[in-house]
């Protein structure tokens, strides 16, 4: 029973092992030593892009956001305090980006508003307005968060990529970290499950003897009777 | 015994692992929750985007090259005076004087919070004349941007309070012509303070200004011309929907708005007729001659500025004739 339940540990660490080792090789290749972790979508074309404090001030790794357009595209980024963007936004149609799904790198959106989508052109209530040909690149500032950024382009054209970085080099030793940890923990397990089972020792055959010979004696149970019937002499067995 | 001692501990260190994963993965991304945002205090813009939005906006009126497309970047008491210009533009031939933006204009103030509508407070100095002009913008929603609200010229040798600071935002108030606010008073008072020949005695402002003095000045030298032919009356009105001020933490407070001027020249008996020479005012009027009286009206830009605990002082004004007519 004390073999099985080892073998049975052995199998678990050898699989919690693997399993750390493919994760942190997965990090470890997607991050690259610079350790950036890039989401990236496709936003919806027509409506502008909305990027707010739920994404962009949710950690104080550093991050950089960038959207890609054709060359000539030109690329407006808008930035507001949250109130003044929803109140520009109002019902207007816009993209949402709402979180991130790690396994597919991807930046996961939602589309909201019902109006026709609006030009912020139409506004001074930002805190900073760029317009830039192509690509537009925007550092994500925690000093002033919470911030909301609407990324537009003219009506005619789309962006073709939005992008949001957060490096942190640590995350790529953490990964090899995680990955050396799996493949340590799977060679243990490896080891625990598949050491032989150990040979008894003389101190305990002597113990089965007396047993035996203790159930060979009057009184003890009809099992151990049956048992006894035509087993050879324990010294022997020994031998 | 030992295979409980196992299983507990096995399921130990699975509660441990599984219990600290959410603490381990927060650790490395270093999640944390939104800031959250303070909408109760402050201006709603930063410095340089309201120096921006002047520079626009002021740059936009003076380069406009036609008084529609001025209009369009105007609005209320501006507006009525580009009106007003455009009006007297095609009466004399004359043109507004341009407006000179440096880059960027100075912003005194802006308002506080972040409701609607908002505004700021800048001033421009033109170098060639030496002459400093103090603006106010207002925008209306967060769809409309700002507009040229009021420009008022300063008088010579006078000098705005600080408001404290820019970023920290001063309340911004605009009457109505239902709801004054506390600087319409202010314009009442004055208005009563200047009235001639029978001015009211005002406290809460001074009447001792270059721009009273020349009214009080220029009034007497009439009343000395007509003798006993005619008799000079002045009032100022404000217009109530015009006035706005800025009033910082401390109380001081800029405020501007329009009052009409009504100069009414009364003949009397003795008089037999009064020519009128100017004229903008014959075009105004459509007289040359009147033999009862004469009535001119203009429209005043003032700025007032008031220092707590002292009277408000007049700091800009300048004038525009509105309508003139006579019999």
């Amino acid at each position: 029973m004390t073999t099985i339940l080892r073998r049975l540990l052995g199998v678990v660490l050898v699989l919690a092992g693997l399993a750390g080792l493919v994760v942190g090789a997965w990090f470890a290749r997607a991050l690259g030593t610079d350790g950036a972790a890039t989401f990236t979508a496709r936003p919806p074309a027509g409506v502008p892009v909305v990027v707010d404090a739920q994404t962009n001030a949710r950690t104080d790794i550093p991050l950089l956001i960038t959207a890609r357009a054709d060359e000539d595209v030109p690329v407006t980024v808008s930035i507001a305090s949250p109130t003044d963007a929803e109140a520009f936004l109002g019902d207007s149609e816009y993209a949402r980006v709402t979180g991130i799904d790690v396994r597919e790198w991807a930046l996961t959106t939602e589309r909201l508003g019902t109006d026709d989508p609006i030009a912020p052109a139409a506004a001074d209530l930002w805190r900073s307005q760029v317009t830039t040909d192509g690509t537009a690149e925007i550092p994500g500032d925690l000093e002033a968060a919470p911030e909301t950024m609407i990324i537009t382009v003219p009506e005619d054209a789309e962006l073709s990529e939005l992008a949001m970085t957060w490096t942190n080099p640590a995350w790529f030793y953490q990964a090899l970290a995680l990955a050396f940890a799996g493949l340590l923990v799977a060679l243990v397990g490896l080891a625990v499950a598949l050491k032989p089972a150990a040979a008894p020792e003389r101190g305990a055959r002597g113990t089965t003897h007396t047993r035996r010979g203790a159930a060979a004696q009057p009184g003890a149970s009809q099992q151990g009777a049956a048992d006894d019937a035509g087993a050879v002499p324990t010294e022997e067995a020994a031998r | 015994m030992n295979r409980t001692r196992r299983a507990l501990a096995a399921t130990a260190l699975a509660a441990a692992v599984a219990l600290s994963g959410c603490g381990v993965q927060n650790s490395i991304v270093h999640l944390q929750p939104a800031p959250t945002e303070n909408v109760e205090t402050g201006a709603p813009l930063r410095l340089d985007a309201a120096e921006r939005i002047a520079a626009r906006v002021l740059g936009d009126v003076a380069a406009a090259t036609s008084s529609e497309e001025r209009a369009e970047l105007l609005v209320g008491p501006a507006l009525r005076v580009e009106t007003l210009r455009a009006g007297l533009e095609d009466e004399s031939g004359e043109t507004a004087p341009a407006l000179v933006v440096p880059s960027p204009p100075t912003i005194l103030a802006m308002s506080e919070g972040q409701d609607w509508p908002r505004a700021i407070l800048a001033a421009t100095l033109d170098e060639t004349t030496s002459v400093q002009h103090v603006h106010v913008l207002v925008s209306s929603g967060p769809t409309d941007q700002f507009k040229l609200y009021a420009t008022a010229t300063m008088l010579p040798g006078t000098s705005i309070p600080v408001l404290g600071e820019v970023q920290e935002g001063a309340t911004f108030e605009a009457a109505t012509k239902e709801t004054p606010v506390a600087a319409s008073e202010l314009f009442t008072q004055y208005g009563l303070g200047i009235t001639f020949p029978k001015p009211a005695v005002v406290t809460e402002v001074s009447i001792e200004d270059p721009y009273a003095e020349s009214l009080r000045r220029n009034a007497q030298a009439q009343v000395d011309a007509f003798g006993d032919l005619g008799a000079v009356a002045q009032t100022h009105t404000p217009v109530a929907d015009t006035i706005v001020s800025f009033t910082a933490a401390d109380g001081s407070m800029v405020a501007f708005g329009q009052m009409v001027r009504t100069d009414r020249i009364a003949l009397s008996d003795k008089a037999k007729e009064l020519n009128i020479t100017d004229e903008v005012l014959q075009k105004l009027s459509g007289k040359k001659v009147v033999t009862k009286e004469f009535i001119v009206e203009s429209l005043e830009n003032f700025l007032m500025v008031s220092v707590r605990g002292e009277p408000a002082q007049l700091v800009g004004a300048e004038e525009i004739v509105l309508r003139a007519n006579g019999s």
